[in-house]
């Protein structure tokens, strides 16, 4: 469900604006969309859900998009899926999380803190934890769990990408030092929800955790059952006594299970289902994530090596017509950036428009005037990809490009070793980023991992270098700016819509509230869950 | 279609006289005829006469019927009627080629095994019993998987898994008719074993094997319109009557003739089938 | 997974056999046979899931996936050995009972047991087949000879009517109209089968009304009309001719002739729904979330789990053939005549 940006990098929310999304998002709890009666079922109304304070026991079934034979708790393979990341979240705790007020907030790390130039971390420890099996946590787990995560192959390899691994040490059983290869700021959150293992770790088939809840079984593409951790160090919480996650891949079973009740929590509505199907007593939790998705064309490869094809392709869409229908309005429209409200996103770029006329032009000047036909790569990976690409390809009919659709199989769409990464003119969908550094060191950069695009240009490379270990907020603006700007005149991508996450709730469960940053308030949102008396 | 009614057209009496044999006489062999001839008028002439393009959002998604759009508008806001219009010919199409491949080789593979008394009889025979045990699921998943998600796939499984069953049906028609005397009489003529399949079993046969290639047709309809479902076969944004079905199963509340029609043709369509194979066999006895 | 049940022509029997041979001469060939397809079989599903592209170490690991990790899983799971060796090593596990190990468990870095990843949902396939083979068979007898000895009256065009309608649908569409009749708008059953790892379906036994149901609907119309024309034509055969003309009651020839020499027929019909129902219902299984083998198979191939699909395709295999072979012995126990020679 998630694309390549969630897989290696840890999602983040870091800046001011945050708060004012979330409470935008509160705000828009969404009143069921078109009004209709379903046989006597009547559609949502806006709900806050039970008041009154946060009860202890229940049961809490979670309908989750399956993910197969790839479910797992290993907290390397969390990304993966949605499912894997509830998962892991569930059973581990990672040093440091992001509060919903956009700030970190500690978890097995009571505080952080930097040398002068940012380059030397020293992370305390919280004392009295203990694992699920009754062992002590303390800096050797911590210094394990880096070096774990450094593996190569490993889903957390990027978010210790900065560690200088031979030089971490403990010093005294709860304090860890992590110097860095280069300064960076933003440091910490490169930890935030890097979840923490066990000393030795390696088989996490019965997953041994610090987190609220302890494994007690998993069947893969069935159901994960995770207990209450009695002794969690955050004091009355968690408040579920069980917690069991379903593997539902149909959309319309998933919804249907919430709709009778044999399940509290649907994860991931999809649009359709939200704009019209949601009946009965529950609601609709609408967050406003860093969540977005694009085409994308490899600039390396014709007829996109030519700017002009490229700047014409962006000039084709009709992001508004995207966003209404292939997200049922669920989202506003994108301008070919990543990362809109994050800080340093320039938003004073002009937002870009549909320009037949321009484009045709451009088209023309490429030496395409007769027409161009293109073959665009789509899945099922993400709500919306199919249906976007389908609604391009008509759009492009206007301006005299042939787009031709080639649906590839959702589980190698973002495979390295197939086709992902290869494929000239595709669809991504990147989220829970939540510094522009990770963005475009992740994306587009010379050696980014994901380099969807294949751009790969010195002087972008410099300003992200630059911008990443920039000593102070002036210099780090106008370094993001000027990499930004570049990218909206000539990039390969084509942002054209930024997506919100929809969960939906019975309105007997408190407690989860949007969030920012992923569905079900991740990675600590069911810590909070509750049942109302 | 057109392999059932050309293996089915006897020899040697005129197509008009044929025709009128062959009307079925029963209530229900008339109704399937009626059906019959009704979805495939649809499905093989629908995608000359769409109001609107199959593909182009006019509108709000799952919009009710209204005058410009009769059965509404579809998930992505798309004229209903003319993917409806346009979404029975793959149907037929590749349900078709499934099944036409499937015979192509299993009545050459079927004559051979059952008319031929050396060493490939039981060879052909083995190799059928084998792919007969193939569960179907995993040649559909294994093919799938080979051609990627996509209808090619699909419609060489179709093929595969009718294969061994068609040999058979083949095959015990064909020993039958070896046994009989006017093909001995034939091989005694000095016919030669071609000439005795193609002009003496061959026409012989042509009436069960008839019979029975028009319930693979709609089995092969149905099979192909529930890898579609899945997700495995036919890919947006193809117009296409199982397609439909399951693309638009959200809207069932806001726009029932997103789905229904296309369901009802589906139906209809594997029904007069059906029932007309029934008329038929009914009215050998 | 297959739409819906069409006749296969009855499997070949022996050509000829003396009448001295007993049951258990042919039941022996027969079981060689079989045995000799599986093994064919096995070389087969085994070539074919090794030679398509892609594999479980990639695809589990999936955007995590880099060189030297794919080749460390690959290692683990013995895929890096020759292609003859790891048939030896499969084939000679799966006749001790050891289905090996999945890829899913290799890919958590530990071990899970195939076996153990499926028996679960086996048994909840065999369970829903079961439930949906006793009423099928009950009513598509009962159908069967009724509108065989009514035939062309209007009790048969009803009956024929009222079960070709839901079997002329996809299972999918009948399944979709029967969640919309009784969970949307009845709002009596509940939507989706969950049956929880460990637990009987039994337990919850209002999950599989709708999947029988559906089930039920699809194969009820094609079961009774070959029950149908196996009775039609045992009324048309030669004995049941001769018992009329010998002034037999009409109730009596059917009950002591008729029947009987529809009961062969009847056999392969059953044996048809059996193999129908087992060999992976995907497609309901997918509409109410019910947790069978055909969507763990699914699951598997999807990432290439060869062990997996290569055992489960197996187990699959061998329970076709088994049927297939207890009905033709079934059928010659019950009709002499076929032990005596001749083809069926």
């Amino acid at each position: 469900m998630t694309g390549p940006a969630t897989t290696a990098l840890p999602p983040r929310t870091t800046s001011r604006r945050t708060v004012l999304r979330g409470a935008t998002a509160a705000g828009m709890l969404l009143a069921g969309g078109v009004p209709l009666a379903a046989c006597g079922r009547q559609p949502v109304s806006a709900s806050a859900g039970p008041t009154g304070p946060p009860r202890r026991g229940g049961r809490l079934r979670v309908g989750m998009v399956g993910a197969g034979k790839g479910e797992s708790f290993d907290p390397s393979l969390a990304a993966n899926a949605l499912i894997n990341t509830a998962m892991s979240c569930a059973v581990f705790d990672p040093l440091l999380t992001m509060g919903s007020d956009g700030g970190l907030r500690p978890m097995l790390a009571t505080s952080w803190t930097s040398d002068s130039t940012a380059s030397v971390w020293t992370f305390r420890l919280r004392k009295g934890v203990t694992w699920h099996d009754g062992k002590d946590f303390t800096a050797a787990d911590v210094l394990y769990s880096l070096k774990w995560m450094a593996k190569p192959g490993n889903g957390l390899a990027l978010n210790v990408a900065d560690v200088d691994l031979d030089k971490v040490s403990a010093s005294g059983p709860y304090t860890v030092v992590v110097p860095l290869k280069s300064p960076n700021l933003l440091f910490p959150y490169s930890l935030a929800t890097a979840s923490v293992v066990q000393r030795g770790a390696e088989d996490f088939t019965r997953p041994v955790g610090t987190g609220p809840f302890s494994f007690v079984s998993l069947d893969p593409g069935q159901q994960a059952v995770c207990a209450r951790n009695p002794a969690y160090w955050d004091p009355g919480k968690p408040y579920l006594d069980e917690l069991v996650f379903l593997s539902v891949k149909d959309d319309f079973a998933r919804l249907n299970a919430l709709l009778s009740g044999q399940t509290d929590v649907m994860a991931q509505v999809p649009f359709t289902q939200a704009r019209s199907q949601l009946v009965g007593d529950v609601r609709l939790i609408r967050s406003l994530g860093v969540t977005a998705q694009a085409f994308y064309m490899a600039t390396d490869k014709a007829p996109f090596d030519d700017v002009r094809v490229r700047r014409a392709l962006r000039l084709i869409v009709d992001r508004k017509q995207l966003v209404d229908v292939a997200l049922f309005g669920f989202g506003t429209v994108g301008n070919d950036l990543y990362g809109k409200g994050l800080e340093y996103y320039d938003d004073s770029l002009p937002q870009r428009t549909r320009d037949l006329i321009e484009a045709k032009a451009l088209l023309a000047e490429a030496g395409h005037g007769r027409g161009l036909t293109l073959k665009l790569q789509t899945s099922t990976v993400a709500p919306g990809m199919v249906e976007a690409a389908t609604l391009f390809q008509q759009q492009a009919k206007d301006a005299g490009v042939d787009i031709a659709i080639s649906q590839v199989d959702p589980t190698s769409y973002f495979d390295p070793t197939r086709d992902y990464l290869k494929m000239p003119f595709a669809q991504t969908l990147w989220q829970g980023m939540t510094t522009l550094g990770d963005v475009y060191n992740a994306s587009v950069v010379s050696k980014a991992p994901y380099g969807e695009t294949h751009w790969s240009d010195r002087r972008t490379d410099e300003l992200v270098a630059t911008a990443t270990a920039a000593p102070d907020a002036a210099a780090a603006r106008s370094a993001w700016a000027a990499v930004q700007r570049q990218q909206y005149d000539s990039g390969g991508y084509i942002w054209w819509g930024n997506v919100d996450n929809l969960d939906a709730v019975s309105n007997r469960v408190g407690g989860l509230t949007p969030n920012r940053y992923q569905n079900l308030g991740l990675p600590t949102g069911l810590n909070e869950a509750y049942f109302a008396s | 279609m057109s392999a059932l009614l050309k293996t089915y057209s006897p020899r040697r009496v005129p197509f008009g006289a044929a025709l009128r044999r062959r009307t079925p006489k029963t209530l229900s062999g008339r109704i399937g005829l009626a059906l019959l001839v009704l979805t495939l008028t649809v499905a093989l002439l629908g995608p000359l006469c769409t109001p609107y393009s199959p593909d182009r959002t006019v509108g709000i998604p799952f919009a009710g019927p209204t005058a410009g759009h009769p059965l509404g508008l579809d998930f992505l806001g798309r004229d209903v009627l003319s993917r409806v219009l346009s979404g029975g010919l793959s149907v037929v199409l590749y349900a078709g080629v499934a099944t036409l491949a499937a015979y192509a080789v299993g009545l050459t593979v079927g004559l051979l095994a059952g008319y031929s008394r050396s060493w490939l009889e039981p060879l052909l025979m083995r190799l059928t019993d084998v792919l007969l045990a193939f569960p179907a699921l995993v040649f559909l998943l294994l093919l799938a998987t080979a051609f990627g998600r996509g209808i090619t796939g699909v419609v060489i499984a179709t093929a595969l898994i009718q294969l061994p069953p068609i040999v058979r049906i083949v095959r015990s028609a064909a020993l039958e008719q070896s046994l009989r005397g006017y093909v001995e009489a034939a091989v005694a003529r000095g016919e030669g074993t071609l000439s005795v399949l193609r002009r003496e079993i061959l026409p012989n046969i042509a009436r069960p094997v008839a019979a029975d290639a028009g319930l693979r047709f709609s089995w092969s309809v149905l099979l192909i319109a529930g890898v579609n479902f899945l997700g495995l076969g036919l890919q947006p944004p193809a117009a296409d009557w199982g397609l439909m079905v399951s693309e638009n199963r959200g809207g069932i509340a806001l726009n029932p003739s997103s789905m229904l029609v296309a369901a009802a043709l589906l139906g209809a369509l594997t029904l007069a089938i059906n029932l007309l194979g029934d008329a038929l066999a009914g009215g050998t006895e | 997974m297959t739409a819906t049940l069409v006749p296969t022509a009855a499997p070949t029997s022996p050509s000829s056999f003396g009448s001295r041979h007993p049951l258990a001469r042919v039941a022996l060939r027969r079981i060689a046979g079989g045995i000799l397809t599986l093994f064919v079989l096995s070389v087969l599903v085994f070539l074919a899931t090794s030679v398509l592209p892609g594999d479980a170490a990639s695809a589990i690991l999936g955007k995590q996936a880099t060189p030297d990790a794919v080749a460390e899983l690959r290692h683990a799971m013995g895929l890096d050995r020759p292609l003859v060796v790891q048939y030896g090593k499969w084939l000679a596990g799966l006749l001790h009972g050891d289905l090996g190990n999945t890829a899913a468990g290799y890919a958590a870095g530990g071990r899970s047991g195939v076996w153990d990843q499926i028996s679960g949902k086996l048994g909840n396939s065999l369970v829903l087949a079961a439930t949906v083979f006793v009423p099928v068979l009950l009513l598509s007898l009962v159908l069967g000879v009724l509108t065989a000895l009514r035939a062309g009256r209007w009790l048969d065009h009803l009956v024929t009517t009222v079960t070709l309608v839901p079997a002329a649908l996809p299972e999918f569409v009948l399944g979709t109209v029967l969640l919309a009749v009784f969970f949307t708008w009845l709002d009596i059953l509940p939507p989706v089968s969950f049956v929880a790892p460990g637990a009987s379906p039994f337990a919850t036994p209002e999950t599989l009304v709708l999947p029988v149901l559906t089930l039920v609907g699809v194969t009820v119309g094609p079961a009774t009309r070959m029950i149908r024309a196996g009775m039609q034509e045992a009324l048309l055969s030669d004995p049941v001719a001769v018992a009329r003309l010998n002034g037999i009651s009409e109730a009596r020839v059917v009950r002591r002739y008729a029947l009987r020499n529809a009961l062969a027929p009847s056999i392969q019909v059953f044996a048809l729904i059996a193999q129908y129902l087992v060999g992976g219902l995907l497609i309901v299984e997918d509409l109410f979330g019910y947790p069978g083998i055909g969507k763990e198979l699914v699951d598997a191939v999807t990432v290439h789990d060869n062990l997996e699909v290569q055992s489960v395709t197996m187990l699959l295999a061998t329970f076709y053939v088994a049927v297939t072979i207890a009905a033709d012995l079934l059928v010659m126990a019950v009709v002499p005549k076929l032990r005596t020679g001749g083809t069926s």
